[in-house]
């Protein structure tokens, strides 16, 4: 089975060094950060704009005076994701309808954002934190 | 018969059945209904059949809280602010007659369902069509048009009814003219409601015009129909016997005055596909001959839960959103240049993709909210006089925190309907704040100073609209309103006043 282009690169970046890093760290840790990783990458690929969502995640961190961390708000989306039926690895297909899943959810609950006055789900605020955290690396 | 009042010779003492006081929406609808009776009905008005400029200047007043301008917001003369309403019809909703334990003050001694029978009468008078407020497929158009599927329960889409508008002035002057029991007096300001010396009931109207004629109207029933401000003003003149004003034994006359606040763009709303926005939502459209339009309101599950007032929003298309604008043209406003991208992140997750340059619609919207019945939002008299030597009015009207709050927490709970449904997205540009002492803009909806309750230490007027302790006045108009709702009043008057002049019927015409 062919893997989706973003696990591939991070597999790259993994065999290239982050994987020997990880070794020294517990096993537990070492799989999030694997998995984080890979997530944030699958998770910036459905994004059609990324550029877009990344001034949207640029003025929310600003805003709330927050750093942007590749690593906690992949895990922490890609937690909420398992709550709608995703897992690592699954496809690209699932990954959207769970992320779809998520934010009527979020906003079922209330759990907005306000970025200039716009009503975000907090999911779509922390996909697109995370778009600005790898804004370097995005496409144009 | 018209009679022109400047003509009445001074002195002058006219025998009645009936006084109307006023001859706007309220007042000639009780005088139509009246037409045929066995009682002699006179219909008193300040104005003439046109606009006069010094008749019109007996509506200044001063304004010492959120400012508010009294002349221009009501007509002085025949037909009185139908001659410019602009006919935006509906009804009010069963909960807004309730008592709710979260609006202090809330609870009218009537129910919709008192009111259901004149509400479709009230359709008739003023030229409204069918009577499908909240019919959806009424208005489909064979099917073509559908209201947005908004989930969760909490903002649901209804339809305003327009009126022509009718000028009531206009449209039912000869049919008023040609009624042998009623007798117009134009030019005829009444002055004081005069007591008997006990004050329990109507003696006599004191009646004088601009040209300084002075006479006397002696009826034995009398109904207040000079609009929101001017019926508890006219109660607080007629102070002759009772110092404190008519009616006013417990100090509620002028009280609860009431306005529905209206914000221009308190939200702005993006959509992924404007296809699915139905025409009657962005502005009137003719169905079935009738003007329509489609608005969003929140559900009485929503309002009962979340222990909030209405709040009634309209909205229209403003602008595509587009991939293929050029930079120049952007949006220098920060949080407009998000919408492309903020349209692309709801196409990539919640929406359909967008298949070409076009990825959504900027709309704009409007609201009237519901504010709170507050005893110290009121209506006095002001030390200055008018050209009849009478007191100005003094309005005080406020508004709180709370009302804005409760605003601005609608704003959200439709942000939520549009990002749940996943094709839309609501900036919230209304904002929070302490105190709100400044309104943007209002109705022209006087509401809540001759108040209804059944109790006479709640209210100044009972179930029947019969002013509590005084045995032949009564009073018509949005004074009576227990609290103020959310949509235009008129509709609410004219049934009203139907039953009103159902009730006098029954209660007085027959025994004349
Ligand atoms: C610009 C504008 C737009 C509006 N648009 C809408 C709308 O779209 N929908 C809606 O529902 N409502 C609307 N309204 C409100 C609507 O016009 C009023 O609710 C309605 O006219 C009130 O009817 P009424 O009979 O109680 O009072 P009025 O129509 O004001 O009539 C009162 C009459 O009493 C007379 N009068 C006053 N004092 C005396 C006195 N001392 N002696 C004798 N006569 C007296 C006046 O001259 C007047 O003719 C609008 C109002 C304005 C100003």
């Amino acid at each position: 089975m062919a893997l989706p282009r973003s696990i591939s690169r991070r597999h790259m970046l993994i065999l290239g060094g982050v994987a020997a890093a990880a070794a020294a760290l517990p096993g537990s840790l070492a799989f999030i950060e694997h998995e984080s990783g890979t997530v944030a990458d699958d998770l910036i690929s459905m994004l059609s704009d990324p550029q877009g969502a990344a001034e949207i995640g640029q003025r929310w961190v600003e805003a709330a005076g927050r750093e942007p961390n590749t690593q906690a708000l992949a895990h922490k989306i890609a937690k909420r994701l398992r709550a709608h039926g995703w897992h690592p690895g699954a496809a690209p297909e699932e990954m959207r309808a769970a992320l779809a899943a998520r934010i009527r959810h979020d906003f079922e609950h209330g759990d907005m954002v306000d970025v200039s006055g716009w009503q975000i789900s907090r999911t779509s605020a922390e996909l697109c934190a995370l778009a600005a955290a790898n804004r370097a690396s995005l496409p144009a | 018969m018209f009679i022109d009042g400047r003509k009445v010779p001074e002195g002058t003492v006219i025998e009645t059945d009936i006084a109307i006081i006023g001859a706007g929406a309220a007042g000639i609808t009780i005088a139509r209904a009246l037409k045929g009776s066995d009682a002699s009905v006179a219909l008193i008005e300040s104005g003439g059949l046109d606009f006069e400029p010094d008749t019109q200047e007996l509506y200044n007043g001063e304004s010492i809280g959120v400012p508010y301008t009294l002349d221009t917001s009501r007509l002085r003369y025949f037909g009185g602010s139908t001659n410019h309403w602009g006919g935006w019809c509906r009804p009010f909703e069963p909960i807004d007659f309730e008592q709710r334990d979260w609006v202090p003050y809330s609870g009218w001694p009537i129910t919709r369902a008192d009111l259901d029978p004149y509400y479709i009468r009230a359709n008739d008078v003023a030229h409204v069509g069918p009577f499908a407020y909240n019919d959806a497929d009424a208005w489909s158009d064979g099917g073509k048009n559908k209201p947005l599927d908004l989930p969760g329960g909490e903002v649901v889409t209804r339809f305003f009814e327009y009126s022509p508008p009718l000028r009531f002035g206009v449209t039912y002057r000869e049919e008023i003219a040609k009624a042998p029991n009623v007798k117009t007096y134009l030019h005829s300001n009444v002055m004081e409601i005069v007591p008997t010396e006990d004050a329990s009931s109507v003696e006599s109207l004191r009646v004088g015009t601009l040209s300084g004629r002075r006479f006397e109207i002696r009826p034995k029933l009398v109904i207040l129909a000079a609009g929101g401000i001017e019926n508890a003003r006219m109660l607080l003149l007629s102070n002759s016997v009772q110092k404190e004003g008519l009616g006013n034994g417990r100090g509620l006359v002028g009280r609860f005055f009431m306005e529905h606040p209206h914000i221009d763009r308190p939200v702005e709303i993006l959509m992924t596909k404007p296809d699915l926005v139905a025409p009657y939502y962005k502005t009137y459209t003719k169905l079935n001959g009738t003007n329509i339009r489609a608005v969003f309101m929140f559900s009485d599950d929503y309002l009962r839960k979340n222990r909030r007032l209405g709040t009634v929003m309209t909205w229209y298309q403003v602008k595509e959103i587009r991939t293929d604008k050029d930079v120049e043209e952007k949006d220098p406003d920060p949080a407009r240049a998000m919408e492309p991208g903020l349209l692309q992140l709801i196409h990539s997750t919640t929406a359909d993709a967008a298949d070409g340059p076009l990825l959504g619609m900027r709309y704009g919207s409007g609201c009237a909210t519901e504010q709170s019945p507050n005893p110290d939002s009121r209506v006095t008299l002001s030390s200055a006089k008018d050209a009849l030597g009478l007191n100005q009015t003094k309005l005080d009207w406020r508004l709180s925190s709370a009302d804005r709050a409760n605003l601005r927490l609608n704003m959200e709970a439709l942000a939520r309907a549009f990002g749940a449904w996943g094709n839309g997205s609501v900036r919230i540009l209304f904002q929070d704040r302490d105190k709100w002492d400044e309104a943007e803009g209002w109705g022209n909806h006087h509401m809540g100073t001759t108040r209804m309750a059944a109790d006479p230490r709640k209210g100044v007027v009972d179930a029947n609209c019969k002013v509590h302790g005084i045995s032949n006045l009564y009073v018509a108009g949005s004074s009576v309103f227990t609290t103020s709702t959310t949509v235009n009043p008129t509709l609410t008057i004219v049934a009203l006043a139907l039953r009103l002049a159902d009730h006098v019927q029954q209660h007085f015409v027959k025994g004349v």
